[in-house]
């Protein structure tokens, strides 16, 4: 054989013996893409079945799914089969027959690929009691408590003095973080003047000093509800109203959605955030307004644009150009130990508030008003589209302390 | 008994026992998974490369023997009786072992899955409702058909070319079970990739099989009629062939090619995935095959007696690539998946993919089948000058 050859013969020989002594064998196939319940998922009921989501198609039959009580023993459920809602077969479901009781569970399963491989894997999840549970927020800059009549130092960009007129805000969706971050929600309890069963309102003006012309006597530092028993680590929620309840009759609607102040008109919907400074800069920039909601709801949207359409009493066709609804979520919060705290300091960093463009002062959310520029984006949002930037991670306002011991 | 219950040392022990115990237990039962499943991991791929290439002889050879052996045996002069006893004995060993490939790939799919099926009844049930069952069933048939025809052709009960027709166009059926069951058909993606993984599997198994053909009437014709005529048979059948082996590797690296672009998220998974690795392997390989198929035109046109074992270098090679693909399938392509929840809660799942490599992969797959035509058409013209000659 010519050199040539013995040489191209041994070279293929070497890279077939490189690649097969590397080879690692099959590592996943038709992979769990997501779970009902979800993995680490901490729940307050039964399920009524188990589903799982694969990342390929799989066989019409040869899947199993087992499930374990705390104990390791095999709790009786359905077959495992593919769901017939789901004609692309990537899901396959179990029934479970009878209400579980609370524990923790263990999900094993094996799955049947379209090419014919097999995968298996395990995930928990908890069945737990509903508790009631309170959380604390507070309104501070920096260390000290904010509230009416109380100068507030070294504010912005300028470490302008300032106090202030209201500070209010919505806030809704609450879920806590299970280990893992698996998010449980939190289920509002309608208390008929502070919270509906999917939004609370937080108040932190007193109707004292120089709140007196827009506040009200009655403060609001909690939101109560229920969530499964269980060790959390964090906090999520959105800072504001939901869409579909942003754009209703404040005349008509309950406590805490029948709040004028905190409402802008029928197309705009609700201010999320209303805060209300007043500086000690001389006028016209003694004042200075946070007011946080959607906008671009449709032709008119409230913002000095006047009304020439007449739409300002109808709720918006589509939804919001810019939602403006903030998703915040904050970790190493124990919801027994830990408070939120509202860091008007944090929410004005880089912020000039001893001056602002005149008509209205301050930022009412507009994606062309000046002094939205800086302030927006101390929400995790974004000034051009309202949205939430990488997860609204950036956001100042918000953070977790301990609670006193007082 | 009692006196355990009464001593507290004992207690302890007895504890100790039955938490070692259940500690051993375990670790029994782990260990017994972990080498179930790396002799899962194992056998799979080895009854696939049985399968592969046992699927690849049905093939080739009696494509082979139609096309090129018998004509050129002819054209010579020589006897064809004794080498197509051969062939056919080839064959039949082939579709034996593409049979027993076959119920071993069912066992190594079936044994991971841990069914405790019970009686008759759920055994037909399993077999009816998977796809694993059902192609256990059609590629048993299948391969019972040639077996049944092989042997009739050997009893003359069936003409020599009826017996060399079936046994293609059963293995093509058996190909497209496979096909059927791939990664491509899992994948959700239409039946593009499905036809490409057939023709992939198809036409390297006809120039992969074509060649033992050749090789094997070589060896048989060294014994018989010595080394010179040999020689000369030898050129003549791998002029025959060589059209087909052309058009064989031709189709099997443009096909190959689309299913990477297919398979492959992006380039940097050819280095970083084991599935890449292994496709980079069987390039290597193809490349290495293209050299001596190089090398064995020549050989063939200058009259050169280097055939015999530039042909065998080539089936060897052929071979591991065949093995390559037999890891390939049995290696989950890296995949990486984008999940949507919908509005009504149900979960949409799509393979994400990097669209400026899937072009430029699919191009290169393009002038692969055109330079490959180009190919075929001058080793034709050859063939068809070289017989009129």
């Amino acid at each position: 054989m010519n050199n040539w050859l013995r040489m191209t013969c041994v070279a293929a020989l070497a890279a077939a013996t490189l690649t097969v002594t590397t080879y690692r064998s099959a590592s996943a196939h038709a992979m769990l893409v997501s779970s009902e319940p979800a993995a680490n998922a901490v729940l307050a009921t039964s399920p009524k079945q188990i589903k799982l989501v694969f990342s390929e198609a799989l066989q019409a039959a040869g899947h199993t799914i087992t499930l374990l009580d705390e104990k390791g023993n095999k709790v009786e459920i359905g077959k495992a089969m593919l769901d017939p809602a789901d004609s692309s077969k990537k899901t396959l479901i179990a029934e479970v027959p009878r209400a579980l009781p609370m524990g923790k569970y263990t999900v094993e399963w094996r799955n049947l690929s379209t090419d014919g491989h097999s995968e298996r894997g395990r995930f928990s999840f908890t069945l737990s009691e509903m508790v009631e549970m309170t959380l604390k927020f507070a309104f501070k800059a920096g260390k000290d408590v904010v509230a009416c009549g109380k100068e507030i130092k070294n504010l912005g960009a300028r470490r302008t003095t300032a106090q202030i007129m209201d500070a209010r805000f919505y806030i809704s969706n609450i879920r806590l973080l299970g280990a893992g971050g698996v998010e449980v929600p939190f289920a509002l309890q309608p208390d008929g003047k502070w919270q509906t069963d999917r939004v609370a309102l937080l108040d932190f003006e007193d109707a004292s000093g120089m709140c007196r012309e827009t506040g009200t006597p009655d403060t609001r530092d909690i939101v109560v509800g229920k969530a499964p028993a269980g060790k959390y680590t964090g906090i999520a929620f959105d800072l504001g109203i939901p869409f579909e309840l942003n754009h209703a009759d404040v005349a008509v609607e309950k406590a805490p959605l029948n709040i004028q102040a905190l409402w802008w008109n029928w197309q705009t919907g609700y201010k999320f955030v209303r805060i209300d400074l007043a500086t000690n800069v001389a006028p016209p920039n003694d004042k200075w307004f946070i007011h946080l909601g959607s906008t671009g709801c449709g032709k008119m949207d409230g913002h000095g644009g006047g009304d020439p359409h007449g739409m300002a009493n109808k709720p918006p066709e589509k939804p919001c150009a810019n939602p403006n609804l903030a998703t915040i979520r904050l970790t190493r919060f124990d919801p027994q130990r830990d408070q939120i705290v509202a860091d008007l300091a944090g929410l004005l960093t880089n912020v000039n508030i001893a001056q602002s463009t005149p008509k209205p002062a301050g930022c009412m959310s507009g994606v062309d008003d000046p002094d939205c520029r800086r302030l927006i984006p101390n929400f995790g949002l974004s000034l051009a589209n309202g949205q939430c930037v990488n997860g609204c991670r950036g956001q100042r306002f918000f953070r977790v302390e301990a609670v006193p011991k007082s | 008994m009692r006196w355990a219950a009464t001593s507290p040392r004992h207690q302890g022990a007895c504890g100790g026992r039955q938490r070692r115990s259940a500690l051993t237990n375990r670790l029994h039962a782990q260990t017994r998974f972990a080498m179930r499943d790396s002799g899962m991991s194992v056998l799979e791929p080895l009854a696939r490369a049985i399968l592969y290439l046992s699927l690849a002889l049905a093939v080739g050879v009696p494509i082979a023997t139609l096309s090129a052996v018998l004509p050129a045996l002819r054209r010579l002069g020589l006897d064809a009786a004794g080498v197509s006893a051969a062939l056919v004995r080839w064959t039949w060993r082939a579709a034996a072992s593409a049979l027993i490939g076959g119920l071993a790939l069912f066992i190594a799919q079936f044994i991971p899955l841990e069914l405790a099926l019970e009686g008759f009844a759920e055994w037909l049930e399993f077999l009816r409702l998977t796809l694993l069952g059902q192609m256990l069933i059609v590629r048993v048939a299948l391969g019972a058909l040639a077996l049944l025809t092989l042997w009739l052709a050997s009893k003359g009960r069936v003409s020599l070319r009826t017996a060399m027709i079936a046994c293609p166009l059963i293995g093509a059926a058996i190909h497209a079970t496979l096909a059927g069951t791939s990664h491509s058909a899992a994948m959700d993606a239409g039946l593009m990739p499905v036809l490409a993984d057939f023709a992939h599997l198809f036409a390297g198994a006809l120039w992969c099989g074509g060649l033992v053909g050749v090789l094997v009437t070589c060896t048989h014709l060294r014994r018989t009629v010595g080394e010179m005529t040999m020689h000369a048979a030898a050129r003549e059948m791998t002029r025959r062939f060589s059209p087909l082996a052309s058009l064989g590797i031709m189709l099997a690296s443009g096909t190959g090619l689309v299913l990477s672009s297919i398979h492959l998220p992006e380039a940097g998974s050819l280095s970083t995935s084991s599935y890449g690795q292994l496709i980079l392997l069987k390039v290597g390989l193809v490349v290495a095959v293209l050299l001596i198929g190089a090398r064995l035109r020549r050989a063939i046109y200058h009259r050169s007696d280097a055939i015999d074992r530039l042909l065998l270098a080539e089936a060897v090679i052929a071979c591991g690539i065949f093995v390559g693909a037999a890891l390939l399938t049995s290696t989950a392509p890296p995949h990486e998946m984008i999940v949507h929840q919908m509005d009504d809660g149900t979960v949409h799942v799509m393979a994400k993919v990097d669209s400026d490599f899937q072009r430029l992969v699919f191009t290169l797959a393009l002038a692969v089948f055109a330079a490959g035509a180009f190919t075929v058409a001058l080793e034709w013209a050859r063939s068809l000058k070289g017989s009129l000659r």
